[in-house]
């Protein structure tokens, strides 16, 4: 039995490579259309449309649209019993400006571009659905492709990309077992993966401090509490947590990124607000880091008697983890797609990402899709202007991932069946 | 005919009152007019070089009073006018300034509040341009008697405003409010929040220091904020080096020489996660002499270099001399004490030192000699206690008819003592 299985997944690898080949030049053509036409965060009307129909052209037995926004979810039900698994994608663009490329696919938005490759994710993701549209007889369970809005994240709702899909149902009905993700990597060369054991990528959260101070004509500042020198002192001693009292095998970052505050150059500042970002990778060192901040502000500002806001915001996510016997389980299935040399293992990255919030309902693992091609100058990091990706990586995503999944669907059946 | 039947009315109504006795009695019997008046413009506050309603409103008054030669829009918003008396003499000038501050006085409980949220009269300005509107009233009923000409000057951006070569007073003396006429001397009230209303201070010479605007602006590089090391941040480099510029007074500056650095405002940062490339901050510099404020200049750039080349950042420094110190006239004040103890009491008129505080009245006093007077505006019974430049900064408006009295009769006493 066991033997036939083995027999099955291997022939199913000669058919997929050839399947997905064929499909190149439509992935090709969908990543750039997603590229041309960029949306922000919660604003990706046209993009989830796209996807609706092309999901529908694919014959999904479930389709829901408007999930968490703009958000999708197609389902496909495989002719052989086994179990459910997940791929999430998300959907959302940057607030960057790619109007001065020369790229002949550049974005058309003026100030918007996929500068994190979820055009390329959306790609992928697609082009597995269409594969197992195509092998849908054979496929031994139920796959569900989770198309998610926001990622980057948005500033005015508490609830929103991961967090809102998972409050509308996402992971209900059915119920995966385990969900699966790419992010690209301009770190890792086309044609490569790179998997992370733990932690892959760093909590996010946002802080906003705000200093209180006290008025007074500027040149009487004994008659006010100066918010503007309160700030620099905490700014200062907020450096201290990392150096001090965070142990130092334990990477994180605390950025105060901007600082605003006074009314003008003859006035005592009352008060100063700071928007700042933290960076960890365990769920300790986080709590560590606000109950820090907290005793710093409360102790820096009591010395000139002022007071002190501290408030953890939206965007907020968790430490990105890949449990290791999920890693484990699917490195055999990616080795088989880019070669033992294909496969890179990589430090953890201070980027942050909501994929966490699915890893925290049920086992799920991301890796990297390596989308770096030195020699065409695709260097650009992600976040920036220069961001690009070498589209070789796009059919290498699709066998990869498709291999992930039906090797899970396989594995993970009853041993009854 | 009419004049006739006017002098009939006047004696009638006026027996055998002095000049001084009049002024004391218009200037009481306005108070509920200058109350009304000050409280409209404390709740209509205008920024420096915005005051168009205030100004609007003053050149109005002062048509209704049938003042001579009112001329608007003197640099910016400004008003000048003149009051001739009607016997010869020479010329004098008082001066009041304009312009709020960008102070929101929304939770501060008076029902005149500012009706401009972000904008308050917290320097008290809306009563010095209350009084002087006052002052010209009173010496206008009475113009027949006065001993020569008082020439107002209603000037705007006393508080200063940024990126502007001239404005206030230096900007009024250059488009000519000193010239045709030109005043011999020239007086004003500033409000004191710390003087009891019913007193006067003065201070001979020195009165103000010099006041110097502070402009650094701290470049690092930008990096995603997950990767400080890859820039160098703005914020940490800033903080550092406005603390190690609080040294300067409290180590390397003689504490006899009094100063003050104050940075007012700090911006910068692209966004939370981004490292931020550049940190702008302001400031103002406060001495009484031009020595240390040269110290100062020097000072502040060894420590920039200091603590900005710690963190391989770079900054750009710029010290933009400002105010010079008042400097007060000790005749004009020894002349103006007797009068303010006529009306106020012995010991109303108090000696006091220099002000930590700067004030454009010092252009006047390059040009002419001049002496600005602290009106007493406290009232620690009713609470009013609060300093300048504070939300809650009010004044007892018991003073504004003690104002109108004490400056209308400084003037006369000048006009009188100098007509020849």
């Amino acid at each position: 039995m066991k033997t036939f299985i083995l027999l099955a997944a291997t022939l199913q690898a000669q058919d997929i490579n050839q399947l997905v080949d064929a499909m190149t030049p439509r992935l090709i053509e969908t990543r750039r259309d997603f590229h041309i036409h960029p949306e922000l965060s919660n604003k990706e009307v046209r993009t989830g449309q796209v996807i609706a129909a092309r999901l529908k052209e694919l014959g999904f037995d479930d389709i829901r649209t408007d999930v968490a926004g703009h958000g999708v979810i197609g389902v496909i039900k495989g002719g052989k019993p086994g179990p459910v698994v997940a791929w999430r994608t998300d959907m959302d663009a940057l607030p960057i400006d790619e109007s001065e490329s020369k790229l002949p696919y550049r974005s058309i938005n003026k100030g918007v571009k996929h500068a994190c490759g979820h055009d390329a994710h959306m790609t992928v993701a697609l082009g597995v659905a269409e594969l197992f549209s195509k092998i849908k007889k054979d496929l031994p369970g139920t796959v569900k492709f989770i198309f998610q809005p926001a990622e980057e994240g948005v500033s005015d709702a508490e609830y929103f990309g991961a967090a809102l899909m998972i409050r509308e149902g996402a992971l209900q009905n059915p119920r995966p077992q385990a969900i699966f993700a790419f992010h690209v990597s301009p770190m890792v060369d086309a044609g490569k993966i790179g998997f992370a054991r733990g932690p892959l990528l760093a909590s996010a959260d946002s802080v906003d401090i705000t200093i209180q101070g006290k008025k007074a004509h500027g040149a009487w500042p004994q008659d006010g509490k100066d918010a503007l020198v309160s700030a620099a002192q905490c700014i200062n001693m907020l450096q201290t947590i990392h150096s001090r009292r965070i142990s130092t095998m334990e990477p994180s970052v605390l950025t105060i990124g901007t600082v605003h505050g006074g009314d003008r150059s003859n006035i005592i500042a009352d008060t100063v607000k700071m928007e700042g970002t933290l960076r960890t990778f365990n769920e300790q060192t986080r709590e560590a880091y606000r109950t820090y901040v907290k005793q710093t502000l409360a102790g820096c500002t009591a010395i000139n008697g002022g007071d002190y806001k501290v408030e953890w915001i939206q965007p907020s996510y968790p430490v990105t983890v890949n449990p290791a016997d999920v890693v484990n389980a699917a490195l055999p299935s990616i080795e088989r797609i880019v070669g033992k040399a294909g496969i890179v293992e990589t430090a953890p990255q201070m980027g942050g990402e909501d994929f966490s919030l699915f890893q925290r309902e049920i086992p799920g693992a991301m890796f990297w899709l390596g989308i770096r091609n030195e020699a065409r100058g695709i260097t650009g990091g992600l976040h920036t202007t220069d961001f690009d990706i070498d589209e070789a990586a796009l059919p290498v995503g699709v066998k990869t991932a498709a291999a992930i999944l039906m090797d899970y669907l396989t594995s993970s059946r009853p041993a009854s069946r | 005919m009419r004049a006739v039947l006017c002098l009939a009315l006047c004696a009638a109504t006026l027996p055998a009152q002095t000049l001084e006795d009049q002024i004391a009695k218009i200037a009481k019997d306005l108070q509920p007019r200058l109350v009304e008046c000050r409280r409209d413009i404390h709740m209509h506050p205008e920024l420096s070089n915005q005051e168009v309603r205030t100004g609007k409103l003053i050149t109005e008054k002062l048509r209704a009073l049938g003042l001579e030669d009112i001329k608007s829009n003197i640099a910016g918003n400004g008003v000048t006018a003149i009051l001739k008396g009607g016997k010869p003499g020479p010329i004098v000038g008082w001066r009041a300034d304009m312009d709020a501050l960008p102070i929101d006085e929304t939770n501060f409980n008076v029902p005149y509040k500012s009706t401009v949220k972000g904008v308050k009269h917290a320097c008290g300005h809306d009563a010095h341009t209350t009084i002087a509107l006052g002052i010209a009233e009173t010496l206008n009923q009475v113009k027949a008697q006065i001993p020569g000409t008082i020439k107002f000057l209603f000037q705007p951006a006393e508080e200063g405003v940024a990126g502007v070569a001239d404005y206030g007073a230096k900007l009024m003396i250059k488009q000519g409010a000193l010239e045709n006429p030109r005043p011999e001397a020239i007086f004003a009230f500033h409000v004191a929040g710390n003087v009891p209303v019913g007193k006067i201070a003065y201070t001979d010479n020195a009165a103000s220091s010099a006041s110097s605007t502070v402009n650094i602006t701290f470049k690092g590089k930008r990096a995603h904020g997950a990767y400080p090391y890859q820039g160098i941040d703005a914020v940490a480099v800033a903080s550092q080096c406005i603390l190690a510029l609080q040294t300067i007074h409290s180590r390397r500056i003689d504490t006899a020489d009094p100063s003050v650095l104050t940075l007012g405002t700090i911006h910068g940062g692209d966004r939370r996660n981004v490292i931020a490339e550049s940190i702008a901050v302001t400031g103002t510099l406060r001495t009484f002499s031009e020595a240390v404020t040269d110290k100062y200049e020097t000072l502040i750039k060894q420590t920039l270099d200091g603590c900005t080349s710690a963190m391989s950042a770079t900054y750009d420094f710029n010290l933009k001399r400002g105010n010079i110190p008042m400097l007060n006239s000790p005749a004009l004040n020894q002349a103006a004490i007797p009068v303010i103890e006529k009306i106020l009491g012995p010991k109303s008129a108090i000696a006091s030192t220099p002000g930590m505080f700067s004030e454009d009245f010092s252009a006047y006093q390059r040009v002419i000699p001049g002496s600005m007077f602290f009106l007493g505006t406290a009232n620690a019974a009713k609470g009013i206690t609060a300093g300048v430049h504070t939300a809650e900064f009010d004044i007892d408006e018991d003073a504004l008819s003690i104002g109108v009295n004490t400056g209308s009769r400084i003037l006369l006493d000048y006009l009188t003592r100098n007509a020849k």
